[in-house]
């Protein structure tokens, strides 16, 4: 009995319990020491790997192009917000809006290739919007755009404080999460499951698939407008980084770390690499007081080395990531 | 000197799930010439396959020329001394005549045919030395797979329905050149379902069906049995 | 003048695309060489191509090595070093899904990349002095003479890598391996090592280019990633199996580049883009593919 599973948690575990702990955790952030920026940043980032993982883990449609939809609705959101001072609620929805339009027009002519020109087109398409953003003047190009004020949630609630930030972010984390669920387990997303694990079979069902591929892109790019309208205003900051192809990149190695098929395994991947990200310097330190093996603290220091070396190290170890589903031979799910 | 060319034990082989060889037991003496008879998936393509241990999943002992091949890959097997003609063929059509008869490295211990030798024997390859595989008639084709096994000096022959689809003067050649190989003592494995051309040519024929050799019998009693024909061979 | 823009300019400016051209072909030579047997999408190829670079500074900075023996030098070693890469890592992901390749190349880049920024900083360093300096004279435009022997010493790259896929014994091998893997293996060959070296030649390929960009452009650690998006445009463009589209697209994009710099210089990068996504739209296969 092949007994050695590439991923360590399984079954029942991943579809219940995780989920329920992270979200456990954290919502009892301020009590084991998180700071609520950090806090925000992941949460932001959890929302992305959650739409990411729709077109990735149903679709197995691998897009290089999901910064374009971040970056433009943080960047629209955060120039509404900054100009007329919009609720909350509003700048949300019209991150999702805009990633669901700009979703809609680059999907439709993004699936029409599958595999790896599927992700060169996206990755083109990711760059011609990077272009444009470089280029207009209300991004604020290289410099940024900073200051962007926190206006009330539904005109009610002050989200001044940080915290307060932090917490309306959860609560859209959470709906998210609940909401990726839905669409998985309903009669669209059985569909799409079924054009995944076997599309020739699907299409003489009389499925169109392109259609239903189209609907999972226009969903991921929504969530990811989200998360970026989300970032805008709780962060306060856009720069051009959030609209880069690299950005796309780390978002589909939180789906592959945290592992394709499992619905919390964006969450999980994601959490997991921005604390990578961010807290590099804890390692780096641990290291240093070691008098012989500064070379090693300088490297570390770097959260480049580091990602890169979780990459290497997930992609050999851990193929299937941290809760994924086993593949088998024909690529169907294997479970034990 | 091993005399036994190759030796099956309980043999057995998947695709998969599906199981493709079931305990296959064979004995081929060096010099031999045998027929392995039988429908399309009977299994023979598989035994070769297995032999070269190019199966996804296999079991049992393999031998070639009296050497355990239990642990080794499929390029080590083949230097044993073995020459693969797959059912399809497999000239590399990108590369030209020269180069297809070039690529292939010493097999066994004994030379190969010289190049030269081998435009001799195959006069319509010479004209077409130069010229890429993929524009090669099946025909050619078939002489060019032929030629690169006899250049590396090959002493066990598989050689997977090599007739098929060619027209008679074609396998007239083939006959030629099987008949050469015996002459040199080689040891040859024919799976063939064109019984005509075989049987000629072989000392024994064993009849295979759903993965496992049933009959096995002396070239000399064929006529005598030709219930076989019948059930092993026509639809 | 032709549309606004002298004669001389526009010389220039097709000149220096050129020799972009050249070095998109010769890095996605390389890249194809990689894919077309290994099915690898090797995302650390412009990080080679930076290895190289670099290599080629720190030989002068550090050991007093002038420019021409790095030629040879400096492909050797970041060759050597992927192979190890290769043999250790790589080869891991044969016969897998695609994303694990380009994942697994991807993190080599920043391994290396993060590394290379820890020790050396991010901006770049300057060579100093081209090896080959003057300026030569061609009527209707003056050309430095070391981007006069970038153009031959490209070009003889590309002819020679080409060169050694399609015409020689090797080459042959790689050439089969490529087309029917398992056949060739049943003749007796361990086309274990045919992947081995066909990784060697492409990276050593990138390095060698990375060797002769050194002198005009700064070598830093973020050096290849402009490069090797375009060289994998190329690559897509071009088609994935032909060798020859590769070289025919890198030039054609680093001439259409030169052009868009004359006329509209703010889209010389994303012209790329454009023309990778109506290719790829428009024909599935490629300009030249398979």
């Amino acid at each position: 009995m092949s007994n050695t599973p590439s991923t360590p948690v399984r079954g029942y575990q991943a579809d219940v319990i995780v989920p329920a702990l992270v979200f456990a955790a954290l919502l009892l952030g301020p009590a084991w020491g998180l700071y609520p920026v950090l806090g925000t940043t992941l949460l932001c980032m959890s929302i992305f790997a959650i739409g990411y993982h729709l077109l990735l883990g149903y679709a197995n449609l691998a897009s290089l192009g999901h910064a374009a939809f971040y970056g433009v609705a943080a960047y629209a959101s955060g120039y509404l917000t900054k100009a007329y001072v919009i609720d909350a609620s509003l700048a949300l929805l019209l991150g999702l809006v805009i990633g669901g339009l700009l979703g809609a027009v680059m999907g439709y002519m993004a699936i029409r290739r599958k595999g790896i020109y599927f992700t060169m087109i996206t990755l083109a398409m990711a760059q011609i919007v990077y272009f444009l953003c470089v280029q207009t003047p209300l991004t604020g190009g290289e410099d940024g755009m900073h200051g962007i004020p926190r206006p009330k949630f539904l005109g009610v609630v002050d989200l001044a404080s940080d915290w307060a930030v932090y917490y309306l972010c959860l609560g859209v984390t959470l709906v998210a999460y609940l909401l990726s669920r839905r669409i998985v387990n309903s009669p669209f997303g059985q569909v799409v499951q079924a054009i995944r694990d076997n599309d020739d079979k699907a299409r003489a069902l009389g499925y169109r698939a392109e259609s239903y591929i189209l609907i999972l892109f226009i969903l991921s790019s929504a969530f990811s407008g989200l998360a970026g309208a989300l970032k805008a205003v709780g962060l306060g900051h856009v720069t051009l980084s959030d609209a880069h192809w690299l950005l796309g990149g780390m978002v589909l190695l939180m789906v592959l770390v945290g592992g394709k098929g499992k619905l919390a395994g964006p969450l999980v991947g994601a959490i997991f690499i921005t604390v990578i990200e961010n807290r590099v310097g804890w390692v780096s330190n641990l290291i240093g007081d070691i008098g012989a093996l500064e070379w090693l603290a300088k490297l570390t220091n770097s959260s480049t080395f580091l990602i890169g070396l979780v990459f290497i190290v997930f992609v050999l170890v851990f193929p299937d990531g941290l809760l994924g589903v086993k593949r088998g031979r024909n690529g169907k799910a294997v479970e034990s | 000197m091993s005399e036994t060319a190759l030796e099956l034990g309980d043999v057995s082989a998947w695709y998969g799930r599906s199981q493709a060889l079931h305990d296959v037991n064979l004995t081929v003496r060096r010099g031999e010439v045998i027929t392995i008879a039988g429908r399309n998936g009977s299994g023979r393509t598989t035994l070769f396959k297995t032999v070269l241990r190019m199966m996804p999943r296999q079991a049992g002992r393999v031998s070639v020329f009296g050497v355990d091949v239990h642990a080794m890959r499929t390029p080590q097997v083949a230097k044993l001394g073995i020459g693969y003609c797959p059912e399809e063929r497999a000239i590399f059509k990108t590369l030209t005549c020269d180069e297809n008869l070039a690529l292939v490295p010493k097999l066994g211990d004994r030379p190969g045919f010289s190049v030269d030798e081998l435009y001799e024997i195959f006069p319509n390859l010479h004209a077409r030395r130069r010229a890429k595989g993929g524009t090669l008639s099946g025909g050619e084709q078939q002489m060019l797979a032929l030629a690169r096994i006899l250049r590396a000096g090959a002493e066990l022959f598989l050689l997977d329905e090599i007739s098929e689809g060619l027209a008679p003067i074609i396998v007239e050649k083939l006959r030629e050149v099987v008949s050469l190989l015996r002459e040199r003592r080689a040891t040859v494995l024919l799976a063939e379902q064109n019984f005509e051309f075989a049987k000629e040519l072989s000392d024994r024929l064993c009849f295979m069906d759903h993965g496992q050799i049933v009959e096995s019998i002396p070239a000399s009693e064929i006529d005598s049995r030709p219930d076989l024909v019948q059930r092993f061979l026509t639809l | 003048m032709i549309f606004g823009v002298t004669f001389q300019a526009l010389a220039a400016q097709l000149t220096v695309g050129l020799i972009n051209g050249l070095m998109y072909a010769a890095l996605s030579l390389g890249l194809s060489i990689i894919f077309g047997l290994l099915h690898v999408i090797n995302f650390a190829h412009g990080t080679f191509f930076m290895l190289g670079g670099l290599a080629t500074w720190a030989g002068l900075r550090y050991f007093g090595l002038s420019f021409w023996p790095m030629l040879l030098i400096a492909p050797l070693l970041v060759g050597l070093l992927g192979v190890l890469i290769e043999r250790v890592f790589i080869r891991r992901v044969y016969g897998k899904d695609y994303l694990y390749g380009l994942m697994l190349t991807l993190g080599f880049t920043l391994v290396i990349e993060g590394a290379v920024r820890a020790f050396f900083g991010v901006s770049g360093n300057a060579y100093g002095a081209p090896p080959v300096r003057g300026v030569v004279d061609l009527g209707f435009m003056i050309l430095p003479a070391y981007r006069a022997w970038m153009i031959l010493l490209l070009g003889a790259l590309i002819v020679g890598a080409w060169a050694i896929v399609e015409r020689t014994r090797i080459g042959s091998y790689l050439r089969a391996a490529k087309e029917d893997r398992a056949t060739l293996e049943a003749l007796g060959v361990d086309t274990r090592w045919l992947f081995s070296g066909a990784f060697l030649l492409g990276v050593a390929l990138a390095a060698a280019v990375g060797v002769i960009a050194t002198p005009v452009i700064q070598i830093g650690a973020l050096t290849g990633e402009s490069f090797l998006i375009i060289a994998f445009a190329t690559v897509v463009i071009g088609g994935m199996g032909s060798l020859s589209g590769t070289i025919i697209v890198g030039i054609g994009l680093g001439l259409i580049q030169g052009l868009t710099k004359t006329f509209y210089p703010p889209a010389a990068e994303v012209v790329v883009y454009v023309v990778m996504m109506l290719v790829l739209l428009l024909l599935p296969r490629g300009l030249f593919g398979e």
